[in-house]
C-alpha cells in the first residue's frame, strides 16, 4: 500500500481530467458511430485495448520502468515505449511475423489468402483479434499472478533489464501453455472444416454449455480481480507472507497466487452466473443475448473488469479512501467501496441514456458485438499508465 | 453436484446479495400466466424476397469501410447497386376457412421492391386493402428503407414496428430523404398517414386468432434496437416463428414460447432469417445452435437471408429438418452471389406451408 500523502482534491481533479481523456481517446479510436477510427468492431478494438494494457504492465511491472518521482517529464519515455512495444508486438510480431510465417490465424491477410469459408477482411480480422485477445489475456493473467507471487524472484538484486527479460520470457512461456489449453481449441474451431489436427475440440463444452473460450475469460478476469484486490487493498495478503527482505517472492507464493486466482475466480463466476440465472433464467446451449452461456461467461468478465476499474479508481485517485490501522477492517470497507463504485460503473454503462451517449452505443444488454470489456480495459490502461508512468501526478506528494 | 444444481443453490443464496448486481427488476421471475394467442388452421409463407443485398463482399466492405458492426446505418453511403430487400407474405387460414394476409417487412431498394410487389401482385393486394397490415420486424435498412414501395399503394396501411425507433427511422417513415457522405441513401416521398403501433416487449399484439407479434428489446448491429417476432400457433401442430432477421435468437424465441405462450411447449418450426452466419463464416456458437435446436425438436425449419448457407448446410447434415427450396429464384432478374444449388435456403419465390 502506498505510504505517500494523498491529496484528495487533486485526486478529484485528476479523476475528472481522466474522464475527459477517456472520452477523447474513446471517440478518437473506438466509438463505433461518432468516432474517428471506429476500431471497436468489436474484437479488433478489444484486442488493441487489451494489448496496450499488457504493454503498460510489461514496461512498468515486468521491466520495472516506473516513474516514482513527481517529475512528469520522466513518464514520457516509458509511455512512448509502451506504445511502441504495443504496436510492434501487435502489428509486426503477430500480424506480419507469427501470422505470416507460422500460425495462419494470427494474420488477417494470411487467413484471406487461404480462401477459406467466410474469410474476408472483416471476419479474418475479427478472428485474428480474438486469437490475439486470448493470447494477451493469458499473458496478463500469468504476469499478474507472477508479480504477486514471485515478484522479481529468483532474480532479485540483478539489473532491471536482466530481471525484465527473465520475467518476460518466463511468463510468456507459461502463458503459451495456458493459451494452448484454454483458448487455442476455440480458435481452431472457428474454421470449416475444424482444424482438429492443430487443436483438440473444445474440451470444456460439457461444463460451459458452449465451445467458446469466453468461459475461461470469465473465471480468469474474476480471478484477476481477486488478485488485484488482495494486492492493492489488503496489503498483498496472503502473498506477502512468502516475501522477505532478500526475496520479493517465492515458489510457494506463486502457487498460492495461482490457487487463489483460480479458485477465487471460479467462485466469483459461480456467484455472478447464479445471480444472472435468477434474473434471466437458466441459459441454454445455442441461446442468444442473455440466454447465451457465452454471454453469461463474458458478462462475468465484464463485471470483474468493472470492479477492477473501480478498484483502480479508488486506489489511484482516492488512495483507497480509508486508512485504518486494522488491515481487515480496511479490507472490508474497501471491498464495500470498490463494489459500490463497480456497480455504479455497471449501471452507468448499461443505463438507457448517460452511458450509451458517453461510449456511443445502443442501449441494451447481451449483445456480444458490444462487449463493455473494450471500454473498461481502455479505461484501466489509461489509469495504469497514469499511475505507473506519471506517479499519479499531482495527487501524491 | 451437477453444475445446474450448484447454480440453482448458489442462486438462491446469492439472489438477495445480488439484487443490486443486475439491471432493472427481475420481471421475468414474476412472469404472468401464459398468453393465449389462439389457433389457426395453417400458415402459408411466400418468400417475396430474401436477397437483402446481392453481393456479400460489397455489403461487408461498406460496413468495414464506414466503421464496422456498431456503426450507424444512416452514416454509410451504401452501394445502391447492391440493394435488394427482405419481405414476406403470410397467409393465415383460420379455423373457419377465412384467410388473412399479412406483410412482413418492406425491403430496401424501391426499384427491387416495386418489381417484387408487381411480380407477386402485392401492390394490388395493398391497394385493395386485401393486405391492410404490415409488421416491420426491425428498422434495419434491408427491412424498412423500401417503405415507399408499400406506402405508394396505401399510405394508411396499419404498421406494427418496434418502439425503439431512432429519429432517422421516423423521418423516413413520415416522408423524407436521407443522405450519407453526400449520397442519397434512402427516400420516402409518400408520408405515412396510418396507425403505427409501437410494440414493446411487455405485450403480445394479437393480430388474428393464432397470430401474435412480440417485440424483443435487443441491441442490434448497425445501431438498431429491438425486433418484432411473429408467433403463429397452428392447430394440432404447434408454434411457428416467423422472423425478419431473428436477432434475439431462434432458441430464445422457442424458449420464450414455451414459457409464455399457451401451447408453446409444442414447437413446430420456423421461417425467416435466423441471423446465425450472416457473412458465411463459422464460429463454435453455430455448433451450439445446432445442438440447442435439436433439443427443441422442431419439425420444419425454413430459413434464408441472414441464416448463412453454411449454417443451413451443416444444420441439414446434422439432421435438423431444413426445408429445401426450389430453383424459382433463378427466374428473378438478380440472384445472391452466395446462392448454391443445394437449395438449403427457401429463396425468392418459394413457398412453404406449416
Amino acid at each position: 500500500m502506498t505510504t505517500t500523502k494523498n491529496n484528495y482534491l487533486f485526486g478529484l481533479i485528476a479523476f475528472v481530467v481522466m474522464i475527459v481523456v477517456n472520452f477523447g481517446l474513446w471517440r478518437l479510436f473506438f466509438a463505433p458511430s461518432n468516432g474517428v477510427f471506429k476500431l471497436f468492431t468489436p474484437m479488433y478494438g478489444l484486442s488493441l485495448a487489451a494489448f496496450y494494457f499488457y504493454a503498460v504492465i510489461l514496461v512498468a511491472d515486468v521491466f520495472g520502468w516506473k516513474n516514482d518521482t513527481g517529475n512528469v517529464a520522466k513518464g514520457i519515455a516509458p509511455l512512448i515505449t509502451s506504445g511502441v512495444v504495443f504496436l510492434v508486438l501487435y502489428y509486426v510480431f503477430f500480424w506480419n511475423i507469427l501470422g505470416t510465417y507460422g500460425i495462419t490465424y494470427f494474420s488477417p491477410q494470411a487467413q484471406i489468402a487461404t480462401g477459406g469459408t467466410g474469410l474476408e477482411i472483416w471476419n479474418a480480422r475479427e478472428n485474428s483479434s480474438l486469437a490475439i485477445l486470448f493470447v494477451v489475456t493469458a499473458l496478463i493473467w500469468v504476469t499478474m499472478i507472477w508479480n504477486v507471487g514471485f515478484g522479481d524472484s529468483p532474480w532479485d538484486g540483478l539489473k532491471k533489464s536482466t530481471v525484465g527479460f527473465s520475467k518476460f520470457f518466463a511468463t510468456a512461456f507459461i502463458s503459451i501453455i495456458f493459451y494452448a489449453i484454454f483458448f487455442h481449441p476455440n480458435i481452431t474451431a472457428l474454421f470449416l472444416p475444424k482444424q482438429i489436427f492443430a487443436g483438440v475440440l473444445p474440451w470444456w463444452e460439457g461444463m460451459a454449455m458452449t465451445a467458446s473460450s469466453f468461459y475461461h475469460l470469465g473465471w480468469m478476469f474474476a480471478g484477476l480481480f481477486v488478485i488485484m484486490f488482495l494486492n492493492d487493498c489488503v496489503d498483498g495478503f496472503p502473498f506477502n507472507l512468502f516475501r522477505n527482505e532478500e526475496r520479493s517472492g517465492s515458489w510457494i507464493g506463486a502457487i498460492v497466487a495461482l490457487v487463489v486466482s483460480v479458485v477465487g475466480g471460479y467462485i466469483l463466476m459461480y456467484i455472478a452466473e447464479a445471480v444472472m440465472s435468477y434474473y434471466w433464467f437458466e441459459p441454454f446451449t445455442g441461446g442468444n443475448y442473455t440466454d447465451d452461456p457465452r454471454f453469461r461467461h463474458v458478462h462475468t468478465a465484464e463485471i470483474a473488469a468493472f470492479f477492477m476499474l473501480a478498484l483502480m479508481i479508488v486506489k489511484v485517485f482516492f488512495n483507497n479512501v480509508f486508512q485504518p490501522a486494522n488491515r481487515w477492517l480496511a479490507a472490508i470497507v474497501r471491498l464495500v467501496v470498490v463494489s459500490a463504485v463497480g456497480m455504479l460503473i455497471y449501471f452507468f454503462y448499461y443505463s438507457e441514456t448517460l452511458g450509451p451517449k458517453f461510449v456511443d452505443r445502443v442501449p441494451g444488454i447481451g449483445n456480444l458485438d458490444d462487449t463493455s470489456l473494450c471500454w473498461t480495459i481502455m479505461s484501466m490502461a489509461i489509469i495504469l499508465a497514469y499511475d505507473k508512468f506519471f506517479n499519479a501526478f499531482p495527487i501524491r506528494k | 453436484m451437477e453444475r445446474r444444481s450448484f447454480l440453482k443453490a448458489m442462486g438462491a443464496t446469492a439472489a438477495g446479495v445480488g439484487a443490486a448486481a443486475t439491471i432493472g427488476a427481475p420481471s421475468k421471475a414474476f412472469a404472468r400466466g401464459k398468453e393465449d394467442i389462439g389457433e389457426c388452421k395453417s400458415l402459408k409463407i411466400t418468400v417475396l424476397t430474401e436477397t437483402s443485398w446481392f453481393d456479400n463482399d460489397q455489403f461487408k466492405k461498406d460496413i468495414v469501410d464506414y466503421g464496422g458492426a456498431s456503426s450507424n446505418q444512416y452514416d454509410t453511403p451504401w452501394d445502391p447497386k447492391n440493394a435488394g430487400g427482405y419481405s414476406t407474405l403470410l397467409e393465415i387460414e383460420q379455423l373457419d376457412g377465412t384467410v388473412n394476409k399479412l406483410l412482413l417487412d418492406t425491403g430496401w431498394s424501391n426499384e427491387w421492391m416495386d418489381y417484387v410487389y408487381d411480380r407477386h401482385g402485392i401492390d394490388k393486394m395493398i391497394a385493395s386493402k386485401e393486405i391492410d397490415t404490415m409488421v416491420i420486424s426491425h428498422w434495419h435498412l434491408d427491412h424498412f428503407w423500401g417503405i415507399e414501395s408499400t406506402l405508394k399503394h396505401n399510405d394508411k396501411i396499419k404498421i406494427y414496428g418496434p418502439e425503439t425507433m431512432f429519429p432517422e427511422d421516423e423521418k423516413l417513415l413520415y416522408g423524407g430523404r436521407l443522405e450519407a457522405k453526400g449520397q442519397l441513401i434512402c427516400k420516402n416521398d409518400v408520408p405515412f398517414k396510418g396507425e403505427l403501433v409501437k410494440t414493446n416487449p411487455k405485450e403480445y399484439y394479437k393480430l388474428y386468432p393464432g397470430v401474435a407479434v412480440k417485440e424483443f428489446d435487443v441491441p442490434i448491429l448497425l445501431r438498431v434496437r429491438g425486433e418484432n417476432i411473429i408467433y403463429v400457433n397452428v392447430k394440432d401442430k404447434g408454434i411457428v416463428t416467423v422472423t425478419g432477421c431473428c436477432h434475439p435468437g431462434l432458441l430464445t424465441l422457442y424458449s420464450t414460447a414455451r414459457r409464455e405462450i399457451k401451447g408453446g411447449e409444442n414447437i413446430y418450426g420456423c421461417y425467416g432469417g435466423l441471423h446465425i452466419s450472416l457473412f458465411e463464416n463459422w464460429d463454435p456458437k453455430m455448433d451450439d445452435i445446432i445442438k440447442g435446436a435439436k433439443a427443441f425438436n422442431p419439425k420444419k425449419m425454413g430459413c434464408n437471408h441472414c441464416t448463412g448457407w453454411v449454417w443451413a448446410e451443416n444444420a441439414a447434415k446434422a439432421g435438423l429438418p431444413i426445408v429445401k427450396g426450389t430453383d424459382t429464384f433463378k427466374t428473378y432478374p438478380r440472384q445472391s452471389a452466395v446462392a448454391k444449388d443445394n437449395n438449403v435456403f427457401l429463396t425468392n419465390g418459394d413457398t412453404v406451408v406449416f
